[in-house]
């Protein structure tokens, strides 16, 4: 069939044919059976889709899609696209508003203050004894507050001490070796620069013994402690006397420097000051302690410094273990110790 | 009631919610696509009836706004032609409901028959004559009204539905 004559076909099924049209497509469809069973066809669909329509049921969830626009209570989702932007802008716009505001009223302490309270030099006085300071927040005067622990780790910020050659624990620490009372050796802190390096460079032949390789032999006598590091013969003794070289340089010169334990209990900062019984690297070390009968029973490094390996932040968790902590009740509080620099001998009012 | 304009939308939603419907559902896969773009036309009319002023049919109007929503709709699903046999459950009950209910039961069997192919055949045709005959013979929209609800000329609903009629029977009989 060509297509003209299926428009006429399609056009009569409508009723669009005009009279002479109609004629023509009577006298040809009288004499072209095919197309008047084409016609017939046609009209057979026609009736079809026509019933498809009338049988198709709107399903019920449609009207309860609809119900919020015939009540004239359109969702949000209907609401126009520049009313919701509109909304939006005026929330962002609030809320910085309210942020500004309760900023310009209540300015917190900055930098620049916290400095000045720390030239004043109040009263912050290192002692053995625990202590609790209140946070600038408290309502004492400025100048009546002790410094918290934050101002100080604000206003001081913590120094970045790498010693050269820096004393692993696993040579020099007593957590090896059973621990050391802390009151040993704590008057003497002045542990001689040649001392260090004599432990360091024992260390390093220890380490070296244990990695297999003979020996660093011209490092260690360009530091003319060739005595305090033995050469190695055989693996097992060069292991054997580098610890043992160390040991008995840490237990000739503990090398302590000074530590502080600061704990924080409800907006409150502690801390007291203490020989560390082991020598650790140098930073400051966030911990969680678990504080009963006034000493520290538990401790734990949470986090810390990316520089501080795992082994350091033990180290330096060890310290504070049975450390006594007398004012502050049992419980789990976030602490940090802090360890400084042998020799320093600072306290975190420095 | 919510009056909006000239028309109040419940009248409008009440007239046109099966035509809409049906549409919908010729023209999506699933009868879940044909209730989220139905609800969707419909939000279009509310939206749009406040400044609707009688300038067009109230039919060709909503149609228009139906097909220019499916149309984008389909375009942004990336599909050119409906699935069949994805969600013949529906498409089964409208079948079954369409069928001669009469006693002869040859008859009957007929008469699914054809409904399924015609079904079946509607769902292969290229959505321009789809939408011209579903138009014509299932709304039994006027030549005119259908050229200005899919913004075409009246010859080309002419020529689209004779081919698209054409294409059906033989979609159909083959």
């Amino acid at each position: 069939m060509d297509e003209a004559w299926g428009e006429i076909l399609s056009r009569h099924l409508d009723g669009d044919l005009d009279s002479d049209e109609e004629l023509k497509l009577a006298a040809r469809l009288e004499a072209e059976p095919s197309l008047a069973a084409e016609l017939e066809g046609m009209r057979r669909i026609r009736r079809s889709v026509a019933a498809l329509a009338a049988s198709e049921r709107v399903p019920p969830e449609l009207d309860s899609l609809v119900d919020p626009l015939s009540r004239g209570k359109p969702d949000p989702a209907a609401l126009r696209p520049w009313t919701r932007w509109l909304a939006t802008a005026a929330a962002v716009i609030l809320a910085a508003a309210v942020i500004i505001e309760v900023n310009h009223s209540n300015p917190g302490p900055n930098l620049e203050s916290m400095a000045k309270l720390r030239r004043r030099s109040l009263p912050a006085e290192p002692t053995e004894r625990f202590t609790l300071a209140p946070l600038p927040t408290s309502s004492l005067a400025p100048e009546e507050q002790h410094l918290g622990v934050s101002d100080r780790l604000l206003a001081n910020p913590a120094p970045e001490v790498e010693l050269d050659n820096p004393l692993p624990l696993e040579v020099l620490g007593p957590l090896e070796k059973g621990g050391v009372p802390a009151s040993e050796g704590q008057e003497d802190t002045s542990i001689s620069l040649d001392q260090v390096k004599a432990k360091s460079s024992a260390v390093a032949a220890d380490k070296d013994a244990k990695k297999g390789e003979n020996t660093r032999p011209a490092a260690a006598a360009a530091m003319g402690e060739v005595d305090r590091a033995p050469r190695r013969e055989d693996e097992g003794d060069a292991r054997d006397s580098g610890r043992g070289a160390a040991l008995q340089s840490w237990e000739a010169a503990p090398p302590m420097g000074q530590a502080q334990l600061f704990v924080f209990i409800d907006g409150k900062s502690a801390w007291r000051e203490f020989t560390p019984s082991a020598t650790c690297k140098p930073g400051r070390y966030p911990v969680r302690i678990v504080v009963a009968s006034g000493a520290v029973r538990e401790a734990r490094p949470v986090g810390g410094a990316a520089s501080a390996s795992p082994s350091q932040r033990l180290c330096a968790a060890g310290l504070i273990l049975d450390l006594e902590i007398e004012e502050v009740a049992d419980g789990e509080f976030p602490a940090e110790v802090v360890v400084e620099p042998r020799g320093s001998g600072a306290s975190p009012d420095r | 009631m919510w009056q909006t304009g000239l028309v109040d939308f419940d009248q409008v939603y009440e007239r046109f919610r099966l035509p809409v419907w049906r549409l919908a559902r010729r023209l999506t896969k699933t009868e879940e696509e044909a209730l989220d773009t139905t609800q969707e036309i419909f939000l279009r009319v509310w939206r749009g009836l406040p400044g609707f002023r009688g300038e067009a049919k109230l039919s060709t109007w909503v149609f228009q706004i139906a097909w220019n929503h499916l149309r984008a709709y389909r375009r942004k699903m990336g599909r050119t032609l409906q699935i069949i046999g994805e969600d013949m459950s529906a498409a089964q009950e409208t079948i079954d409901s369409a069928v001669d209910t009469g006693p002869d039961p040859e008859r009957r069997a007929r008469s699914t028959e054809l409904l399924d192919r015609v079904h079946e055949a509607l769902g292969k045709l290229p959505e321009h004559y789809r939408v011209v005959v579903w138009l014509r013979d299932g709304e039994d929209l006027s030549y005119q009204e259908i050229a200005d609800a899919l913004d075409v000329p009246i010859g080309t609903v002419r020529s689209r539905l004779a081919r698209a009629r054409e294409a059906l029977r033989e979609l159909v009989e083959s």
